[in-house]
Parts: structure tokens; sequence; C-alpha cells
């Protein structure tokens, strides 16, 4: 595995990069040589799989200043200090500098593939489609995201014709043409400072530079940029144009032939060069001028003509006021009137100073913004010009072509707000005929059936011509279109008629008189895809009848039925919760799939949970049985969620837990199926048995963290979409609608072809809302899977009065194969050796073995102790139970400070444990929505592994607090943390170091990853997040493990038995005092409750 | 130079016609103490002329016989009332520097910021002289040898018809010599370049020295807010990641340019070339726009080596 890097020095870029296998392994270097930096041939290797061949690409090396650590080491002698890793890098091998004081800078050479300026920006864009999906060989460093965005930044300005020609004078005093970007104006000067400001410090580190920002952008985008437009030029042979001309004669003809060719040397012949420079100069100075002003602005004003409503508006007078603005406080305009309307100073009279300066502020604007728009020299001519007046077509000029250049160079337009409204042009609009459901609550067909509406129903249509908001016939467009003005009056309101708008349009709807379609094809067509293929703007849907409802369904809750909450659900549904259910039970009475994707906390498991009773009590009302079963596909690490929360809420669902090794398969697994109402699996479980899966009709599938199947062309996500159902749910807390591969993978589910062939969708949506930030076709695209997703935040104003400010979960999840084995294991050791032991070696043996089985149940690796710098790690993982008693008692309590070395990459592997399997996946879901959380955990070395972890598999750095973090460090990371400046979003602390003081209220979300068992101390961690200052509700998510001691003795708490109150005065002390028996039932691990209730 | 005293001061001038609102001379010292700038070509005047003329063209000058005296680029024009009806046209055209010499000149000039900081406030440096000398020119700063011949400097002429130098060129020479004093850097002027393009020039020089080259473009204002960066040293917490600042960029809307915009506000070359600039300017803004368009929306495709199953 290799991380590529990128540098620019010199006017070439260099890529270079870090070898993961180098890095794991021990390492030295002669001189200033990168330890870890991969060979030429490894660089040339990944740069031919990325970009193929690159013609004039050269090995040369690169000397970088980069980050060193001077900690003390011991394999080498003394004091040498270490070359870190790159960020990107840290993460894979799970390892960061652990303190920021003791870093230096030194200078490392490195080996670079050079490559010129030309192939700069097809690279970074190839980069920039690449690197969302991860790779065997490749990881990209984290200053590429940086890079690519330069590279699209300067597509983007010469796709927009944002470029300059200019003059370079080097100090021989020749001149070069280059084409550059044009970055002055304000807009562009914003992304420019943008990029320029975050800049990673890798971009700049280049040995023997300024270590400036600005120096490498501007050479960047000058080479770049130049290269751009100078081989579209070459390439279509624009030199040829000057062959007339001489250009030591002609100074255009001068200017070009450094811009025109494949050379950027100017050759005049003689030496008028410094008039060249000086007369380009001032012309491009034209362009600064709004900068180099200092003062008021000029605006322009257009004011629509007053007519009643009737007039047609075609012999109409407009006019444009001039006035002055001031640009910082735009809001503050003196008219031209005004200004010249102050009393002239002659005899005696008070003009004052002030507005004869305004005066004459307004008409060297006014001769300034004459050389874009010549007809304001007519009122030039005036001794006060105040304003011009116009005809309709000429504002239309104004208003379409000049108004934009107007704006850039700095001026300010007012036009009437419906100009540019999309609403005030020509456009289409399909009209949908649909019946109304049947008002009968129950809702189902005759059978006790869903009305199997689905997305391939055909639906009645027909199209509309809609100019502005009024629909209008043919015949009235083409009286429209005769009348030759390009704007017109309709009811009272101005359109834009462009004549090429007519003629589609016409055109259109004689072609399309309507008919049917399915419901897919006219929700697409509406929204502008799979249109009609004359382009005529889609304006919109219309509709009745059930269409109309489910259009509005997941905007607002009128369109849709409420429904009644179940009374067989044992609790109360939240206000949002019932919408929820509604909507659900709305979307599977029409046959249409959907997504529930509320934010993590709010209960998609109970409004799916509440579907269900709906439906059985539906179905009861009208005497018909329960619908057959169900399948929900889970993490594994959420299954013993939903099987409490079933039995929690709705105790008579059948449920049959299909996991582990003995599992049904085959006609018996078909006969489980039909005895139950739902059937919870895993995805692996899913892909391992299709045969067993996919023959079942299931009433139902639903996918829970639905964005397991993201990546459409796995195994995994065939096998989901291969099942037999009749309605598919996907539940998810990601904010789907931003990640577009998700989005389709999901949809694909929920509404198969919806969205069109995935390559369709990259084509349409997902390349231009990545590549350039498309506004319509990202707009179109929310329109488009609106009706089928549902996402509530917890901020929206309608949830968060319904949610209290603290919401407690328990998190019951299952142990893995390998934790079921050491746990197993170290319980048969300790009650075989209990007996023959009494006293303080009893005590021992019995406070070891606690100990053991919550660091199994945190993570096998925490128990073997990978990674730890310890003698002894070797010896425990030779038998797990031959661990000495005396070592483990206190061994890695917080108070203990091992040095973690490097980890092993098992001990970084998530899914061995089920805790950090979960742990993962909920934090994932935190940083995507921008929450953050704090993580609490009684070891410092499971902290440490949990900090691995989490930079390992969210790259995300976490911020780590523990016992032996000192004081100054500690304000430092909790002023980091409180910035929420979402840099780091994850907070790992030890429960004694953090448990107490802090104030953490950046926090949303609280983890408690191992239980203490006195509530008083969690809740005291809890309160770091919820405390005054706090503005969210908190959520608090605990962790117990299924059929261990910690679920054990979490229902002693619960139940507030006697040994509960035992428990919490006296720590783990209590234990040590109860018999063998007793220690069997409390410790003995119950697999019965991971394998579900048979 | 002569010290003129009471006894030998000028007499006054045989009635020439009245002039009002012309140049007067107005030094006290008349050609007394004036400055290394200014000094040489009096004194040249005064000793190739008849006392009595050169006395009579200084009362000409005190008394504002000089209707017009435009100094520009290399030479002087000036119209002097006489005794006839007309005014008299007088010229001095001083020897200008060449291309190359200018070159020299600036190139000298610029190597010390002094010079700029000095001709800044409208001083002459006395270092000057020197330096321009050692560049072995033809004609040093300060001209000194007038005459008639193609080789003076400067050739001096009156349409009078007189011997020259004669009182007309004497008064016009009174008033250049103070003018040059109290503003010494008309002399670049008089060698061929206005001081305004003179310091222009330096400062491009001094750009061109330090930074290796000059634009013909100025430097967009996010340039200048370059230094506010931190070091790399206090940067190594963060070294690798972009700053936040990127997720600002992302997030704005984009932005939209009108077509042919930047060649709209720049309007018409002052260049004066014959060959159609902007026209061609607008063909290559749509062929750039074409061919970047196409290179960004190119659907590159997965890596070779992407398998499925990730």
């Amino acid at each position: 595995m290799l991380v590529v890097h990128a540098n620019w020095s010199e006017g070439s870029l260099h890529f270079w990069g870090e070898s993961l296998e180098r890095a794991s392994s021990p390492h030295t270097s002669d001189g200033n040589a990168h330890p870890f930096a991969a060979s030429p041939a490894q660089v040339r290797g990944v740069m031919e799989q990325l970009f193929g061949a690159l013609p004039g690409a050269r090995n040369d090396t690169l000397t970088l200043l980069l980050p060193h650590s001077t900690a003390p080491d011991a394999s080498s002698d003394g004091l040498a200090s270490q070359v870190l890793p790159s960020s990107r890098l840290g993460g894979l091998l799970g390892r960061a500098p652990d303190d920021e004081e003791a870093l230096t800078l030194e200078a490392r050479a490195v080996p670079t593939v050079r490559v010129s300026p030309d192939h700069a920006i097809p690279c970074f864009l190839r980069i920039a489609d690449v690197a969302t999906t991860s790779h065997t060989e490749i990881a990209f460093a984290h200053s590429m995201a940086w890079w690519t965005r330069l590279a699209q930044t300067a597509v983007d300005w010469v796709v927009d014709q944002r470029v300059i020609p200019t003059l370079v004078q080097r100090r021989d005093g020749s001149l070069s043409g280059q084409w550059r970007p044009w970055l002055n104006d304000a807009d562009a000067n914003l992304q420019l400072s943008d990029l320029i400001a975050s800049m990673p410090a890798a971009v700049r580190a280049v040995d023997g530079t300024s270590g400036h920002a600005w120096p490498i952008v501007d050479s960047f985008l000058a080479a770049t940029t130049d290269a751009l437009v100078r081989g579209a030029l070459v390439k279509e042979n624009f030199a040829e144009a000057l062959e007339d001309f001489s250009p030591s004669e002609d100074a255009h003809a001068g200017l070009l032939t450094g811009l025109l060719g494949g050379s950027d040397a100017l050759s005049l012949g003689k030496r008028p060069e410094y008039d060249l420079m000086r007369g380009t100069r001032g012309w491009l100075s034209v362009l600064d001028e709004p900068r180099a002003i200092v003062g008021m602005r000029l605006r322009f004003d257009v004011h629509e003509p007053e007519l009643d409503s009737q007039d047609s508006g075609l012999d109409a007078n407009w006019r444009i006021s001039f006035g002055l603005v001031n640009p910082e406080d735009p809001e503050f305009v003196t008219d031209a009137e005004t200004i010249f309307a102050t009393p002239t100073g002659k005899r005696g009279a008070t003009r004052t100073v002030r507005s004869e300066e305004l005066a004459e502020m307004l008409l060297k604007e006014l001769g300034r913004a004459s050389r874009i728009w010549p007809q304001l020299e007519d009122a030039l001519q005036d001794e006060a010009p105040c304003g011009l007046d116009l005809e309709t077509r000429e504002v239309y000029t104004f208003m379409r072509d000049l108004r934009p250049v107007l704006l850039e160079a700095g001026f300010f337009v007012e036009v009437p707000q419906w100009w540019g409204d999309q609403a005030s042009r020509v456009s289409a609009r399909l009209f949908i005929d649909a019946p109304d459901l049947p008002g009968d609550g129950a809702g189902f067909g005759p059978g006790g059936e869903p009305l199997g509406i689905g997305l391939q129903t055909l639906v009645a249509y027909r199209w509309q011509v809609a100019l502005g908001s009024q629909s209008v016939s043919i015949e009235m467009l083409e009286k429209l279109a005769r009348s030759g003005s390009p704007l017109v009056r309709v009811g009272g309101a101005w359109v834009d008629l462009r004549p090429e708008d007519i003629a589609t349009a016409v055109k259109f709807f004689r072609d399309h008189p309507g008919g049917t379609m399915s419901l897919v094809e006219a929700l697409r067509m509406a929204h502008g895809i799979d249109g009609p293929p004359e382009a005529l703007p889609v304006s919109g849907i219309e509709a009745t009848g059930w269409v109309k409802q489910l259009l509005g369904a997941s905007e607002n809750d009128e369109g849709f039925r409420m429904a009644a909450a179940p009374e067989a659900f044992q609790g109360t549904l939240r206000p949002y919760q019932l919408t929820g259910l509604s909507w659900l039970a709305f979307l599977d009475r029409l046959g249409l799939g959907a997504c529930l994707a509320d934010d993590m906390g709010l209960g998609k498991t109970i409004q799916l949970i509440a579907l269900m009773q709906h439906e059985r009590a539906q179905r009861a009302a009208k005497g018909l049985p329960p619908p057959g079963p169900s399948l929900l596909v889970a993490p594994m690490s959420v299954l013993g969620n939903w099987k409490r929360e079933l039995a929690r809420f709705a105790p008579e669902i059948k449920v049959h837990v299909q996991h582990g090794v003995d599992r049904p398969t085959g006609a018996r697994f078909a006969s489980v199926a039909q005895e139950h109402d739902l059937i919870i699996t895993t995805y692996a479980i899913v892909v391992r048995d299709k045969e067993t899966v996919q023959p079942i009709a299931w009433r139902r599938v639903v996918l829970d963290e639905a964005q397991y199947i993201k990546n459409p062309p796995t195994k995994q996500t065939a096998a989901i979409r291969a099942l037999n159902t009749t309605h598919r749910i996907a539940l998810t807390g990601t904010p789907v609608e931003n990640r577009l591969a998700e989005l389709w993978s999901i949809l694909e589910f929920c509404c198969p072809g919806y969205l069109g062939t995935h390559l369709d969708f990259r084509r349409r949506f997902a390349t231009p809302i990545e590549r350039t930030r498309d506004a319509v076709a990202a707009q179109r695209l929310r329109a488009l899977v609106r009706p089928f997703i549902l996402r509530r935040l917890k901020t929206d104003p309608k949830v968060i009065s319904d949610l209290p400010q603290l919401i407690e979960s328990k998190q019951n999840i299952p142990l893995t194969d390998e934790q079921i084995k050491l746990y197993e294991a170290v319980v048969a050791e300790m009650l075989a050796k209990v007996d023959q032991a009494e006293g303080i070696r009893r005590r021992g043996l019995v406070l070891s073995a606690l100990v053991k089985l919550k660091q199994i149940c945190n993570h096998p690796a925490h128990f073997l102790r990978e990674g730890v710098a310890n003698p002894n790690a070797a010896a425990a993982r030779r038998s797990a139970a031959a661990a000495a008693a005396a070592e483990a008692t206190e061994a890695d309590e917080d108070s203990t400070d091992e040095r973690i070395g490097a980890l092993p990459a098992a001990a970084l592997n998530p899914a061995r444990s089920g805790k950090t399997q979960r742990l993962i996946e909920m934090l994932e879901e935190v940083v995507a929505v921008g929450d953050a959380a704090l993580v609490f955990t009684q070891y410092r070395q499971m902290g440490h592994l949990l900090v691995s972890m989490i930079r390992h598999s969210i790259d995300v750095e976490p911020l780590f607090l523990h016992g032996g973090t000192p004081q100054a460090r500690r304000d430092a990371i909790v002023d980091r943390f409180q910035k929420k400046d979402g840099t780091h979003p994850i907070f790992v602390l030890s429960l004694k170091a953090g448990g107490v003081g802090l104030n953490l209220t950046a926090a949303n979300h609280v983890f408690h990853f191992d239980r203490w068992w006195n509530p008083a101390v969690e809740n005291q961690a809890t309160d770091r997040a919820f405390r005054i200052g706090q503005t969210r509700t908190v959520n608090v998510h605990k962790y117990i493990c299924t059929g261990t001691l910690e679920e054990r003795i979490d229902q002693m708490i619960e139940q507030k038995t006697e040994l509960a109150t035992q428990i919490i005065g006296s720590g783990d002390a209590w234990l040590t005092e109860l018999s063998t028996t007793q220690l069997r039932d409390l410790l003995s691990l119950r697999r019965s409750g991971l394998e579900g209730s048979e | 130079m002569t010290q003129w005293t009471d006894s030998n001061r000028p007499r006054p001038p045989e009635n020439p016609r009245r002039v009002i609102g012309g140049f007067k001379f107005k030094r006290k010292q008349g050609s007394a103490e004036l400055p290394w700038t200014a000094a040489p070509l009096l004194e040249a005047i005064a000793a190739e002329t008849d006392p009595d003329d050169f006395s009579e063209g200084w009362s000409y000058a005190l008394s504002g016989q000089c209707v017009s005296f435009p100094c520009t680029a290399g030479r002087v024009d000036a119209s002097v009332q006489g005794r006839a009806s007309r005014p008299y046209a007088v010229s001095l055209k001083f020897a200008q520097w060449s291309p190359d010499e200018w070159d020299k000149v600036v190139q000298a000039l610029a190597a010390e910021a002094v010079f700029s900081a000095r001709f800044l406030v409208g001083e002459m440096p006395e270092a000057v002289g020197p330096i321009l000398l050692g560049l072995g020119m033809r004609f040093g700063l300060v001209p000194g040898k007038p005459g008639t011949k193609a080789t003076s400097d400067p050739v001096i002429s009156c349409t009078c018809g007189l011997a020259q130098p004669c009182k007309h060129v004497v008064a016009v020479a009174h008033l250049l010599a103070e003018r040059i004093e109290t503003e010494p850097l008309v002399l670049f002027l008089l060698r061929g370049m206005a001081i305004e393009r003179l310091l222009e020039r330096i400062q491009e020089s001094r750009t061109l020295a330090t930074r290796g080259e000059s634009h013909a473009h100025p430097l967009p204002a996010a340039a200048t807010d370059a230094a506010l960066e931190p070091r790399l040293e206090s940067a190594l917490a963060d070294f690798w990641r972009p700053g936040t600042r990127l997720h600002d960029l992302e997030s704005r809307p984009r932005l939209t340019h009108a077509p042919h915009a930047i060649l709209r506000r720049l309007g018409a070359s002052p260049l004066g070339g014959r060959f159609p600039l902007v026209g061609l300017l607008a063909t290559i803004y749509d062929t750039m726009r074409e061919n970047a368009s196409q290179l960004r929306d190119r659907d590159r495709g997965p890596l070779s080596s992407d398998s499925p199953e990730k």
C-alpha cells in the first residue's frame, strides 16, 4: 500500500509516496533520505495504474521539511529523531504522535516522479474521481483533497472564461505571453483566499522555498491554466491567424506571438517591449478598477412601467435610474436626483463639498460603465444624468446581456424580482390525474393485500404550457410570439419569452398530447430526467388523488392519513414517530418502498415495530391473520438491540434470530420462517445463505444501517436486491441525500429502477454535483427522491419539542466467536481453580478473572495485550488462561503507564469485537451529521486501542485524555474539542481522568464503552456534556455485551436487587465474597442470548 | 559665474512689447548659486553670448517676456515676445538617450532604493551624476554644450534670425535654469523620459531583480494576505490536512461568469495594433471553454485494478 502525495516545485508537479510496508517494518535511512518513502519504481507503478502512460514524466528527488519526533528511541542509539508518518499513513498504521510538543521540522529527501504542468490538472481530476472509493494498493494523502479542489477550481475558471492574456517579463528583460485566471473579482478572490487559507502545511514544505502559500498557488495556477488554454489553441492551430501580420510592427500581433503557439516567447525583432508591457498593463488594469477605486459604486435600478393588469406592455416605457452605493453597505443608496438636486454653490448657496464629490464620483462611474454599455453616453450628454428611458426590448437586452458583465465589473444592478426566475419562462408542466385512495381507513384491497400500485402503475397525464404561474393555450402562446417582444405581460406578470423557447414549446405540445405512462416515468419526467428530447424546461408537476398525496408526503404531514398508535405497542410513540409510522404505512399501501433516514436516536427501530403492529391491527379488524414473515437485515452488532426492543415494545411478535453456526437452513429454515413474524439476520448471512433466504416470499424486507449496501457492485448488494418481497424499507442515520453513491444503492433497493442505472445516475447527477457543484442537478435530485426519503433531524423544530434533553439507550451487543472462546476459557479456568483456593489467593483469582472478562468484552486485543510494549504480552498471548493473577488485577487501569507501540494490524480490526464494531458504526454516523461525541472507557490501554481504531476506520483524528496527560496539555485538548470547528469531533477519555470537572458541552453523544458498576460515576461522566451550556439533546449510549457478566450486573442494578446495593457500594470487592455457584451463575456466558430464543 | 552688482545690473530692454501673464524669472541672485543640475547650461550660454545680449535676455526673463514655455520629452519650445509683433519661437533640443542607454540608466538607478525614494519627493541626489558618468553614456545627465551644431546639447534655435545664442534663447535658458533648480527631475524628461515613467521602469526593474519576473496583470488581493499563514514550525500538529476553509469553499455556490465578460469589460485595446485582437480573443475564449469543459466532464472510469469487492 502506498500513500500518494503531491508537491509543486519550480513549475512542475512532483508525486511521491510513503510505503505502508516499509513504515510498518523496522527501517533506517542513509543521511537525510526519507526512511519509508516509496522507491521511484513504486511511485511510477502507482502512477501508471492511476493515469496510464504520462509522456515526459521523469524521476527526480525533492527535499521536504517534515515533522519529526525527537523522543528517545530504543531501536537506535540515543536521541535519533524519527520521521513521522503522514496523517493518512498514521491512520493506516493506527499511529499518531502522542505529544505534540516534542515535534521538530527536519529536511528529508524523497524520490519523486516529476510531471509537466499540462498533465497536472488531468492527474488531479483523475484522482478526484477515484479518491472516493478505497483501493487495495493506493491511498491518498489528506492534502490530495486540497490539490484536487485547486485543480477543479482552476478548470472551472477556464470553463467560465475567467482568464486573461498577460505578459511576464523575466530578469533578462525577455517577455513571455501567459494565460492566467483572473481572480481579482470579489467572488473569485474569496475562492482564492479559501484555497490559500486551507493549504495544508505539507504542500508548502518544499525545502529552500519561502514556505508561503501564495507563490505556490500562483505558480500552479499560472502554469496549469496556461497549459490548458494553450493546449487547446495549439491543437486548433490558432497561430495561423497571425500569418499576415508582423509582430514587430503590429502590437496586437506582437502580444499574440507569445500566446497562441507552443512557445511563450515574444519575438518582436526590435525593442518596443516596454511599450507593449506598459500598454498591456494599462489595458488589464481596467479590470481591476473596482478594487483600485475606493469610494462609492454606481447602481442601476430597473423600474417596471406602471401598467394595469390587462396591458400587454408592448409599448411600455422603462426607466433605469442611477445612484451611488457604498460597497461596504449596499443598503445605503443615494440616488442621482438627490445628488444633483442639492443646491449648487453659486451665490452663497449651500452645496456642500460632499455633494460635489458625490456628483464627480457618479460621473466617473458612469464613464467607467459606458465602456461596457455605450448607450450610457447618451445620458452623459445631460448636465445632470439621473437615468435612461428605455423600450422593452432595450431593457431586455440590458438585463440579459449587460447585467452580468456590469455586476462582474463591480457595479450594482437591481432588477425586478421576477427576472431570472425559472417561473418567468416558458415551461412545460406535467399534470397527472389520479384517483383518490379509498377513504376506508383500512386502506387495503378487498383481500387485505396492499393496493399494489407500485412504481410501474400506469397514470394518466397530460402536458400544460406554463407561462409564469399561468397555464396558457398553444394559440395564446403563438399570439404572444407574434408580438415579437422578448418580454410580455401575461395576467399582469412579465414573462421572459425567448423566441427559441416558443418554437420548442409549440412543437413539443403538438407532439405530446398526453396519455398514460408508468408512475416512475412520470416522476422522472416531471423532474426533467428522461424528459422529452426537445429540452423545454420542465417546471414541475401537478397532480390529483394519490399521486398528489405521494408528492407531498414527506414534506408535510397532510399528504397522508395519520395512523393511530397501535394498541399493542407497549409504550408511547412520540408525535414525530407517529408521523413516521403513518408515512411508512402510506407508502406501503401504495406498494412503494421507503427510506427512513432519521437522525440517530430518534427511534427508527420503534417506528418500524409500530408499523408491523399497525399492519396486524388493520388486518385483524378485517378478520385477517397476520401477514407472512418479514426479514430484517442488520449488522451483527445490533441484533441484540432489535431483539430487546421487539421483546419490550411488541412481545406478541414472534421473532427468530437467524445467526450462529447451528442456524437452520433450506427447508428447515422455510418452516421456521413460516412460524415467525420476523426473521432477523445479518448482511453476511444473506450472502452466505442466499439459497436459503431468497426463495422465501417475504412480506417485507427491512435493511437496518442500510449504508452497508453503499457499494453498488458487491455480492452483498446483489444478494440483498435479489430478495423476494412486496415491500422494502431501508433504515439509515447518515445524511443519505448528500452521499450520492449511497443514495443510489439505497434507493435502488427501495424503489428499483427509480434512479436509473448506476452509470446513468453517475452521468446525470453524481458527476455534475460532485465535480462542479451543479446546483440545478442537485435540486432536481432532491425533488426526485423526496417522496421516498423521510429524514428528521434532532434539531427540527417539530422534533425538538418532542425530545427530552437527555436520551439514554443501552446497546446490547453480541460477542464475536473469538470473544466467546476467550470468555469461556477464562471462566472455565477460574472456576476450576477457585474451589481449591482460599482467602487472598481466591480473591486474587476472582478479581483477575473479572478484569480479564471485561477486557474480552471490550476487544480481544485488549485482553491479549496486543501491541503493548511489555514482555508479558507474549506470555499472555500464548495462553489466555496462563496469565498470573497478580498481573491482571490492576494491570491496566488508567494509573499504569504502558507505552503502546506499533499496533499489529489485527489489533486495529473493529470486527473482532461486537462493541468496537458498533462503536465505529455509530461514530461514523456522528461524524457524518456533524455531531460530536465523548467515548469513556475505564482502561487507558483500551483508550489507546480505540483511538488507533477510530483513526484507522473513520479517518478523523480523535482526541485522547488519560491519567498520564499533563495538565497543560489537558487544557489544550479540551479547548480544541470545545472549539467545535469540526476538525476533532471525537474525544476518547479514560473515566478516571475525564469523568469529573471538565466542561465538554461541544459533545451531544456520550458513549460508555465499558461499564462502571456505580451509576453515579457514569452519570458524572455523562454530565461533562449534559450541563449548562449544552443546547442540544444529549444521547447517552451504554454498551453491554449480551449474555456476559456486563448484562447480568446491569440487570441487577436495574432491578435494584440487594446485591446491587452492595455492588454500588464496594466496586468489585463484593464479587470475591460470592460462592462458586453464585460465581458460575454470574459469570458464565449465556449463549442463548445470542442465538435467539430457540 | 559673474556676480551681478548694482553697477553691472542688466539694462532695461529697449521697449519690447509688454506681455501680461508671461513666465517671470524670480531668482533674486540672478544666475548665481545655481545648483549642479542647472548651472552648467546657463554658464555655457553666458560664455557663448555677447554680454549685452545676455543682459538683455536676462532682463526679458525678469519682466516675463516669455509667453509659453513647455518642456516635453527632449525639448523645450518657448515663445518669447520681443519688439516684433509676433513672438519668436525658441527651441532647445536636447540629446536623448537611446533605449539601450535608458536600460543602463534604469538598471543603475534601480540598484539602490535611495534613488527612488529621493525621486519620489522630487529631489535629484548628487550621486546620480557620477553614477551616470560611469556608465559610459554619450551624454551625461546635465546638458552644458549649447550650440547650433547637430552635436550640440542642446541644439538651440530662434526665429529672430540673430546670431545664436540670442537674447531670446538667454531668456529661455534663465527660465529653464530656474525650473531645473526647483524641479530637477525635469532633466530626465529633457533626456527623453518623464519621471513618472522612469519611476515605473525602476520599480519594474526592482521587481524583476527581486522576484525574477514582473507581470502586466495586477495581483489579486488574496495574494497580499499571503504571509498570514503560520510558519511551518508552528503547523506541525496539523501538518497534513487541509484547513477548514476548504469546506467553506466546497459549500459556496458555484460562480457563474457571463460569456466574454472579461473581454467586454476590457473594451478595445489601447495598444494600437491593426490585428483584430478582441475578435480573435472572443473565439479563443469559446475554444478554451469548450476544451476545458470536455476535460472536466469526461468520464474517466474506475481504476483498472478496482475489483467489485472492496
